[in-house]
């Protein structure tokens, strides 16, 4: 099915625009007697990363809007913050990659160079730009073997902006935003009262109403996860808010940005143990689930076996369709990759840039139930099915 | 090894004893092309026994000939982009520039090698981006081989073998006899058992579907051997290598209408049948619905035709009788359609009343191409009289489906 650009509504998204926005109301032209469709939960999670990044530029209304049409269960996020504190919805810390900055003359002069993560990084840096000014820059389809031509259509949004995306959906949309690069965002940007970036991040929540224990009857109306590579924030938080929280890990050789602990520190027994009172599970980069040689995976690790022992969900990034992105063992296939971890490694959700086929592998390998819950219904069903051949 | 490979026995390993699972057919059939060549090099033994263990119906292949008029399976002409040709320095001298299907193209050309010089070669996987440890491991495999991995599957797998650019190879190799390629290909699907038409029980034992590019070695072939055949379509702007068509002249109706005596169905490449503009797909074209239309690729046992079924059907039933105004009417049944060759074909079946159908006044008749007009006066005879029996076509209904046009009261007998 191709999707056309052309039947995207995106007109309320165009209203709300600043950090003040004006409360949400239900739309009334959406039935607000019945109640949604719920969140599934008897199946691994579909968690959009980044929006339908597959298909639209990452992280703007329209790829979100797309993600729940193909029927995530979760659009995903990370959020930064402007120069004058606005959090916003942008994965990199510099906005070279992914917007149209260099066309724009006027803010030429604000390319920096700034150390983030122990490492030089030169850009122009959204912690450099009020967010008027990232408003009037356009988004960019950041693979080039993606479909481009969304270039320059499309805004970054905010977290305001990408919480009413969720909100407004036909049937229950989770969230799972990130608190992205806390060390530098709490370097560069100061809000008054001396609260952090974390403090900020928990209060747009609240205002929105998300709250609650993981599955409780408040998280199912407005499902949340909170992800962070930092452990710190993610302790921190879990003073302001009982909402579930994911440990995201990063590569071997990438240590905590925050208490500079090694992978093999924060993925041991002892760390699972102590992580297990303040997250639901861990985030980790598949290839350091399963290890990977000459474009093969070779035998799975123990990683996941050992964090459910612990009680930790697994939740892997990034799948991808693309055959670059897809292990020679999966013969090109992407359903071939989604079977192997779900089936073989029993993952409990997955971050995927393409929302659409994993619904797709889901739905004909698990459905949801036609509702026939009563075992007569089901013989009838059966004696009918038969009786056609009864006669031929 | 060589053109006079030994009988194949059936192997005391594989139970004998039982039938094998037999080919599905209520389903879109699964072609491997060239073998499972997304994961192994293209028509080697490994991709068509991967291709059948991952549940393949058919294997397909390309076939062409070596300098010494051994079949072999191989896509290209020439070895370059799939063998290790490079590295033999003995051959080094074969490199040569030949026209192929009018374009100059320089390699070294399998009809200048021995089949025992092809064998000293090695394939490797031709895509770049495709898995490259298989390279150098496994060599080319001839017709005969091919089959052999067919009829020694566990279970009922279907050949689907392409004569590959005859006029090219018919230039460079001769057999003795004056035999041709398609000669020779048909000969070894005969020694190997392969016949009956589609769906037949033979067929069914041993699947098989010959294609080309190249209608005239198929119509050649027709004469040789029942098994059915697939007529390949290249792009837009190619012509045929034998016949020189274009595209638009054997996609029409008429050329269909030739065909489809020959052929069971076309393989055409996906991009004609729905255009595609910046790497996105349009609408389709009417292509499948036209090849449709000629039934191709619906064919029944013993040569019955859609009109045979259907009169069989009305028969089983009792329907049967002349017009008649008289006697009440017990089985009343008019027979329409808007094609006049069906109704004329089964006035030799039954004597069932047949109406036909005429369209829109822009609509040509989908058999015969006859405008409106020429419908209404020539090719339907007429007998107004109510008694007697009555031949052909004896009440012409013209369907207002346009609903736009009213037809002018002197030719309209009866609605």
């Amino acid at each position: 099915m191709a999707f056309s650009a052309r039947i995207v509504p995106f007109i309320l998204l165009l209203l709300l625009v600043g950090s003040a926005a004006r409360p949400l109301y239900p739309l009334p032209g959406r039935r607000n007697d019945r109640s949604k469709q719920p969140l599934q939960t008897f199946r691994p999670y579909n968690i959009a990363h980044r929006g339908s990044n597959g298909e639209i530029p990452e992280e703007t209304a329209v790829a979100y809007m797309r993600a729940i049409e193909e029927g995530t269960d979760f659009i995903e996020t990370d959020i930064l913050a402007s120069k004058d504190g606005a959090l916003i919805c942008f994965h990199d810390v510099i906005l070279d990659d992914t917007t149209d900055i260099a066309k724009h003359k006027e803010f030429v002069n604000r390319k920096r160079t700034y150390e983030v993560q122990g490492m030089n990084t030169t850009g122009y840096f959204t912690v450099d730009f009020t967010l008027e000014e990232l408003k009037s820059l356009r988004v960019k389809q950041r693979f080039p073997f993606r479909d481009q031509q969304y270039n320059g259509k499309f805004s970054i949004i905010t977290f305001e902006e990408f919480i009413s995306v969720a909100l407004d959906a036909p049937r229950v949309v989770g969230i799972y935003p990130e608190i992205k690069n806390p060390i530098f965002i709490n370097q560069h940007v100061k809000w008054p009262g001396g609260k952090k970036f974390e403090d900020k991040f928990v209060e747009t929540l609240k205002k929105y109403g998300y709250k609650g224990d993981y599955m409780s009857k408040q998280w199912l109306k407005q499902p949340a996860f909170i992800q962070s590579f930092a452990p710190t924030s993610l302790i921190y938080i879990s003073n302001l808010t009982d909402l579930p929280k994911i440990f995201l890990i990063d590569d071997v050789s990438m240590p905590t940005q925050d208490t500079n602990q090694s992978y093999w520190e924060i993925t041991s027994d002892k760390y699972f143990d102590f992580i297990k009172d303040y997250v639901v599970g861990i985030g980790p980069w598949k290839d350091t689930i399963v290890t990977v040689s000459d474009n093969y995976l070779r035998s799975p690790t123990d990683l996941v076996a050992r964090a459910h022992a612990y009680n930790l969900q697994v939740h892997p990034y990034t799948f991808r369709n693309e055959n670059k992105c897809l292990h020679f063992n999966f013969s090109e296939d992407p359903y071939n990759e989604y079977q192997y971890w779900i089936n073989k490694i029993g993952v409990d959700g997955l971050f995927t840039d393409f929302t659409g086929s994993l619904h797709q592998y889901q739905q004909w390998t698990t459905p949801f139930s036609s509702g026939e819950e009563s075992a007569s219904k089901l013989l009838d069903k059966i004696a009918l099915m038969i009786s056609k051949f009864r006669n031929s | 090894v060589g053109c006079t490979a030994r009988p194949l026995y059936p192997l005391p390993g594989r139970r004998n004893d039982r039938s094998k699972q037999p080919l599905q057919t209520f389903r879109a059939y699964n072609f491997a092309h060239r073998g499972s060549n997304g994961e192994f090099p293209e028509e080697t033994v490994v991709a068509y026994m991967r291709a059948i263990e991952e549940g393949a119906d058919f294997i397909e292949s390309d076939v062409q000939a070596t300098k010494d008029g051994v079949l072999v399976c191989a896509h290209d002409v020439i070895l370059d982009d799939t063998t290790d040709i490079a590295e033999h320095k003995e051959f080094a001298d074969r490199k040569t520039t030949y026209v192929v299907q009018g374009v100059n193209m320089t390699g070294y050309f399998i009809v200048d090698f021995t089949l025992e010089e092809l064998k000293s070669l090695r394939t490797k996987q031709s895509y770049s981006f495709r898995d490259q440890q298989y390279n150098g491991q496994f060599p080319i495999i001839t017709f005969d081989e091919y089959i052999s991995i067919a009829l020694d599957a566990p279970r009922v797998v279907g050949i689907y073998p392409e004569i590959k650019n005859p006029v090219f190879v018919n230039n460079h190799v001769k057999w003795p006899g004056g035999k041709k390629l398609e000669d020779k290909f048909v000969e070894i699907l005969k020694k190997y058992g392969y016949k009956g038409d589609y769906m037949s029980k033979e067929w069914l034992k041993q699947p098989a579907f010959v294609q080309s590019f190249a209608p005239s070695s198929l119509i050649y072939i027709s004469n040789l051997t029942n098994l059915p055949k697939i007529f390949l379509i290249d792009d837009l702007t190619i012509y045929t290598e034998d016949t020189n068509q274009s595209y638009w002249e054997i996609t029409s109706d008429k050329y269909l209408n030739f065909i489809k005596d020959y052929v069971v169905g076309i393989g055409p490449w996906k991009d004609t049948i729905i255009y595609v503009s910046e790497n996105y797909m349009q609408s389709p074209t009417d292509l499948v619905a036209r090849a449709h239309a000629y039934k191709l690729q619906v064919r029944w046992a013993g040569g019955k035709i859609f009109e045979d079924k259907f009169v069989n059907i009305l028969k089983k039933y009792g329907y049967k009788g002349t017009y008649t105004l008289k006697d009440g009417l017990k089985q009343s049944t008019f027979v329409q359609s808007f094609t006049p060759t069906s109704l004329i074909y089964v006035s030799n079946l039954t004597d069932l009343p047949k109406v036909l159908l005429i369209a829109d006044t822009t609509v040509p008749t989908q058999d015969t191409n006859q405008g409106f007009h020429l419908v209404i006066w020539k090719s339907v005879n007429i007998d107004t009289s109510y008694s007697g029996r009555y031949k052909g076509v004896i009440i012409i209904g013209v369907v207002l489906c346009s609903c736009s046009r009213v037809i002018q009261g002197s030719f309209v007998f009866s609605v």
